[in-house]
């Protein structure tokens, strides 16, 4: 069984390699983009991944002088989009715009998930980098993550965290924390972040971890507090909340992206054109900050830097969820 | 008088000609698609959402708005003329409004649910405008436990009060609760009854299974009656409401409103639980109960106020906290984040413009689906004078590219086909299949609460009574409780003292 699945990847992407080689392509390469180019989303209209591309779309589509049709696919966590993209012709016109968790964390996740984020995928750049943050309610009494240790340690079963989705990053960094600091917390899961926001204003978990834009304007109007960035550097919208290293888990830097990949085999070229085209709605002043007043950074990196943190960040992720024993299936 | 000062300054925004253009298009629009069976809100907004990045904010947000609330009026045309509901929040209105169509009186029902929406839209609304705040405050406390009460009293109620066998109505509505299961487990991800196949991992579409249910099962049971369908055609011209229809519909329709209004601000199914609601309320407190199921207008009147004054008042938790309530409103809070909107607690001080104009469009918004509404009812009504032979093939092909339309998924059709079967063979055993569709709707949300509240009090039952608010619908379902068994005991003593 295991073995014919390898073999049947194995054969799709090398029969994709062959494709991209031939001289058809080659020639079709020369002149891309000559048709709409299609970006499948794995969420719905309404999050965090929908709306940045929706705010790039139009300087893309500029740059690139053919329609941007955006797609959005949703369901098993992402999952579907990225299977879909995984096995699409790798010319270009099929791309997956997506969270880092779809290469990071779903396959260390999910042992059942259907494609390889190292081998199946030509992984074109990234667009933003999204530092997640650790906050509790207000109402807890605690000002540092040390503070908060200690209290889950007076009462360990009275404080829960919640999380926007079993398997999920903030589940699996939630995990990680717990094993980093020690702190005695439970894990109780939403279905996104929408539901899991009100239980958390309202005291019924007392922490959780999501991009800092879920937080924000409560943070400012005091119901809640930032504990820690899960990063090395503090975010500009929240200069009071401490990095990892200064919260005292220095081996919690684990900085989010969001990014383009499209299956394995995407001539050099048509890459390229692609990668021009997002830096072309980075430096775009009126994009950028769209994209920062969502907490966001722009991530410029060279293709190859983004290769090796897909391939850092899977295997730690893997790491945490084989110790944390997270598996959906 | 702040309060005043700010809707006055609403209102100058809502009527600039822009946003009176873009109110307009958001209704008809919305209209238009809650005719279409399936095609919802959800997938008209999201289509629209990169359109609007070129609008004002407000004036898209007056737009996307309309069309949601907009669907919700639309929704009841095709459920009163054909028994279609393509949302689960008209399969209620299907009931007795279609049968009041049979009857001759497409036109008064039709009328009926456009002004009992008007009526409900409108105080809906101004419950914003003047009491948005403190609701929000109320939803918040509104926590798992008490959403596990609430899910159960409704399923409850609708098992007790389904005419006919308590049985029968228990065992569908188990049904469909079980039917609601499918998909991932939120505690988990586990996948559940989804056969291996990764589209059933969101579970079920409910618009499939709605459309399968009632409107195609409808189709096929006018088929096979030899004689063909009955509408009475004969008085068709009658469309206005008579004074009496007048007496009986105001007063349903302020109770729906009633009830939608509070049932709108709370998470989940607020929507299709206030329809429901609303129905058993009307037909517990009406003079002649029988009527309900054959037309009666009160059971017409009560659930399309109440879907849309839940419609309206689901807008608060968005508009307060930025929080999102059901699947439209994230799409909203996307259409505001695209616009560089940080929504959150101080929308309403930030951008009072965006809130007050909001609230002023939709006291527009409704006048306008009025306006385009009423009208349209004799074309409506002419509808059903078109040969069944030429209009049932139009109405199959419309429920497929509905049902298809959600997901891009050709399992949804397959769905879609399974339940018509399901729907057939259910009515000719004599089952009902209105507390199946609750079932499938509520379920979910009752279970996944449970567990979660369970988690949340480490496993302690106690956290239902401790609880005020859960304590007190948990009273409730145990006095709805006796007052069902208590009179089955006393006629089971009476039969054994005669014999």
């Amino acid at each position: 069984m295991k073995n014919s699945a390898t073999r049947r990847s194995f054969l799709r992407w090398s029969m994709a390699g062959a494709a991209a080689l031939s001289a058809g392509s080659l020639r079709a390469q020369s002149n891309f983009p000559n048709k709409p180019i299609n970006v499948i989303l794995g969420f719905a209209p309404g999050g965090a991944i929908d709306a940045q591309m929706r705010m790039v779309a139009p300087a893309m589509s500029a740059f690139l002088g053919q329609p941007i049709v955006i797609d959005n696919k949703p369901g098993a966590g992402g999952n579907l989009a990225t299977e879909l993209v995984a096995k699409a012709a790798p010319d270009g016109y099929t791309v997956l715009f997506s969270g880092s968790s779809a290469m990071t964390v779903n396959p260390a996740t999910y042992p059942a998930i259907r494609y390889d984020p190292l081998k199946d995928f030509t992984h074109i750049g990234s667009l933003t980098n999204t530092d997640l943050m650790i906050a509790i309610n207000a109402d807890v009494p605690a000002k540092t993550v040390r503070e908060f240790v200690e209290l889950t340690h007076k009462d360990p079963t009275r404080y829960k965290y919640g999380d926007a989705g079993a398997g999920g990053s903030p589940h699996v960094l939630l995990e990680l924390f717990k094993q980093k600091s020690g702190a005695k917390i439970q894990g109780v899961h939403y279905r996104g972040s929408g539901p899991m926001l009100p239980d958390l204003l309202a005291n019924q978990i007392q922490i959780s971890c999501d991009v800092p834009a879920t937080f924000r304007s409560h943070i400012e109007s005091g119901k809640l507090r930032g504990l820690m960035m899960v990063s090395n550097e503090r975010n500009p919208l929240f200069p009071s909340v401490p990095t990892a290293a200064e919260a005292g888990i220095p081996d919690m830097a684990l900085p989010g992206f969001f990014g383009f990949h499209g299956p394995r085999g995407i001539p050099a070229e048509v890459v390229e054109k692609l990668r021009a085209a997002i830096s072309k709605a980075q430096t775009d002043a009126a994009i950028a900050e769209k994209l920062t007043g969502l907490g966001l950074a722009l991530s410029v990196e060279s293709q190859q830097s983004f290769v090796a943190r897909i391939e850092k960040n899977l295997r730690l992720f893997q790491a945490v969820a084989r110790d944390a024993n997270i598996r959906i299936e | 008088m702040e309060t005043l000062q700010n809707l006055v300054m609403g209102m100058g925004l809502a009527i600039t000609p822009t946003n009176l253009l873009f109110a307009f298009i958001g209704s008809l629009l919305g209209t238009l698609i809650g005719v279409l069976p399936g095609i919802g809100p959800l997938a008209t907004i999201s289509m629209l959402l990169s359109l609007t990045v070129a609008l004002d904010p407000v004036t898209s947000l007056i737009m996307l708005s309309a069309i949601f609330y907009g669907a919700q009026y639309g929704g009841s045309t095709t459920a009163i003329l054909c028994n279609l509901p393509g949302e689960a929040t008209s399969v209620i209105t299907a009931v007795d409004g279609h049968q009041m169509a049979l009857k001759g009186r497409a036109g008064a029902a039709l009328a009926t649910a456009a002004l009992s929406s008007l009526i409900a839209g409108c105080i809906a609304t101004a419950l914003i405008a003047l009491l948005a705040p403190p609701l929000a405050r109320f939803a918040l406390n509104f926590n798992a436990p008490e959403i596990f009460a609430l899910m159960s009293l409704g399923l409850l109620a609708c098992v007790i009060f389904s005419p006919g066998s308590f049985l029968k109505a228990l065992a569908m509505a188990l049904l469909g609760v079980l039917l609601g299961l499918v998909g991932s487990d939120v505690e988990t991800g586990a996948q559940r009854m989804t056969l291996g196949l990764a589209e059933l991992s969101d579970g079920l579409s409910v618009v499939s299974l709605a459309i399968g249910l009632f409107g195609l099962n409808e189709i096929i049971s006018n088929l096979s009656r030899p004689d063909g369908r009955q509408v009475a055609t004969q008085s068709l011209n009658r469309l206005w409401l008579s004074r009496k229809d007048f007496g009986a519909m105001l007063p349903a329709a302020l109770r729906g409103t009633a009830l939608g209004s509070i049932l709108g601000v709370l998470p989940g199914g607020g929507m299709t639980l206030s329809t429901f609601a609303s129905y058993m309320l009307e037909r517990r407190i009406a003079k002649d109960p029988g009527e309900f199921g054959q037309g009666a207008i009160q059971g017409v009147a009560g659930p399309e106020a109440a879907n849309n004054a839940a419609a309206q008042t689901s807008f608060i938790p968005l508009l307060t906290l930025g929080i999102p309530a059901s699947p439209i409103m994230a799409l909203l809070l996307g259409a505001m984040i695209i616009q560089g909107i940080q929504p959150g607690a101080d929308v309403m001080i930030k951008r009072p413009d965006l809130f007050w104009g909001l609230i002023a469009s939709m006291w527009v918004g409704n006048a306008m689906l009025v306006i385009i509404n009423l009208p349209m009812i004799g074309m409506w009504v002419r509808l059903l004078r078109v040969p069944y032979d030429i209009l049932f093939p139009a109405i199959v092909i419309f429920c497929c590219i509905g049902s298809y339309s959600i997901g891009a998924s050709a399992l949804d059709l397959v769905i879609m086909a399974a339940f018509t079967g399901v729907g057939t063979f259910a009515l000719a055993v004599g089952y009902p299949l209105v507390p199946l569709l609750l079932g499938f709707v509520l379920g979910p949300l009752a279970e996944e609460n449970l567990r979660r509240a369970m988690s949340l009090a480490n496993g302690d039952v106690a956290v239902f009574i401790e609880r005020p608010v859960s304590a007190a619908i948990i009273a409730v379902m145990v006095l709805l409780m006796l007052s069902f068994v208590i009179p089955m005991l006393r006629r089971a003593r009476s039969a054994n003292s005669e014999a």
